[in-house]
């Protein structure tokens, strides 16, 4: 299928547009777990993408310097603890690749006791207004 | 490129693996069990004092078993207080359709007669938090609990005792001491699954 001139270019910019850094799926899924809690630490998050400390380490290592994440390292009944959260450009930079925001979430945090309660309301807002 | 990120899932994956010590199930079928205890004498009062520091116990539990196994996090505040509204408005709605059902078909006359409908009022307001937390951990072993609790609940309201608190005290008790034993049972297969690391930190 042919493409425009001024078709093509717009997709190539918004291919250069993309944020390597983030786009890196260990990188990633590493900015997801952050995105979705307050702070976590090393740990756990090793624990939950499932990679070695080593890889961990260094992903984490260039997001903190790209300003992403925010690691505090500290020590807790002497032995060190790292805890690791997400900062507002990582915030923002992460809302943009995932559409994060799309969600109607007052919807679902106001009823979040019950999912079946939580899609009939969902239902009526969308109904009401369309 | 389109990236595909359930983020929805991403936090219940999470909130279910921070709350796999089942640390919550002993602490809730404690405080039941105390509370049930508290009909039968007054000397179960402290069941106040079990919900007063339930939080604070269960965390220093954490910090010495939990945290150093599977790590630590902390999720959103605004998450939780938004959740606690939605679990009281949930209870209120319960307390209020109970109220009015039991008025219109409970066949209850006087007073006391309520009391022989609060295993259900318990086991229906046990539905809030339960099914709070199957929904925002994925997880189909606290929706198991809500239905054991509403199923409890009516068999001990239904059941005819010598005494109308009987029936209140035995069903707390039992339903306490069945979350109490699960959650001992996960707790222990929880620190047979994560044996503590010898080397390096975290």
């Amino acid at each position: 299928m042919p493409v425009s001139d001024s078709g093509s270019n717009k997709e190539l910019q918004s291919i250069a547009g993309i944020d390597r850094l983030i786009h890196e799926p260990a990188r990633l899924i590493i900015m997801a777990y952050l995105y979705v809690v307050e702070s976590t630490d090393f740990l756990f998050l090793m624990r939950q993408t499932g990679l070695t400390p080593g890889n961990l380490s260094s992903h984490t290592s260039k997001l903190e310097a790209a300003g992403y994440i925010e690691i505090v390292k500290e020590f807790v009944d002497r032995k060190p603890h790292t805890m690791l959260r997400l900062t507002d450009a990582g915030m923002g930079g992460f809302s943009g690749v995932s559409g994060a925001d799309d969600e109607g979430a007052w919807v679902i945090c106001l009823l979040e006791p019950t999912a079946t309660l939580r899609h009939i309301c969902n239902y009526v807002v969308k109904f009401c207004i369309i | 490129m389109t990236q595909n990120i359930n983020l929805k899932e991403i936090e219940k994956k999470a909130y279910r693996d921070s709350q796999q010590d089942g640390l919550m199930e002993v602490m809730m079928g404690l405080i039941l069990m105390t509370f049930g205890g508290f009909f039968y004498s007054p000397v179960f009062a402290f069941y106040i004092l079990l919900i007063v520091f339930a939080g604070r116990i269960v965390e220093f539990i954490r910090r010495r078993y939990t945290h150093p196994r599977i790590g630590f996090v902390k999720f959103h505040k605004d998450d939780s207080k938004d959740a606690l509204t939605g679990v009281f408005l949930f209870e209120v709605t319960v307390i209020v359709i109970m109220f009015t059902l039991i008025s219109l078909f409970g066949n209850v006359k006087d007073y006391s007669q309520w009391v022989d409908w609060a295993p259900l009022f318990f086991g229906m307001i046990l539905v809030g938090p339960f099914a709070h937390a199957a929904s925002r951990s994925g997880n189909v072993r606290y929706t198991g609990y809500a239905i054991l609790s509403v199923i409890l609940g009516l068999f001990f309201s239904l059941a005819e005792f010598a005494s109308g608190s009987t029936g209140l005290i035995l069903y707390l008790v039992l339903m306490g001491g069945f979350l109490f034993i699960s959650g001992l049972f996960i707790f222990a297969r929880f620190l047979r699954r994560y044996p503590l690391a010898t080397t390096g930190g975290a």
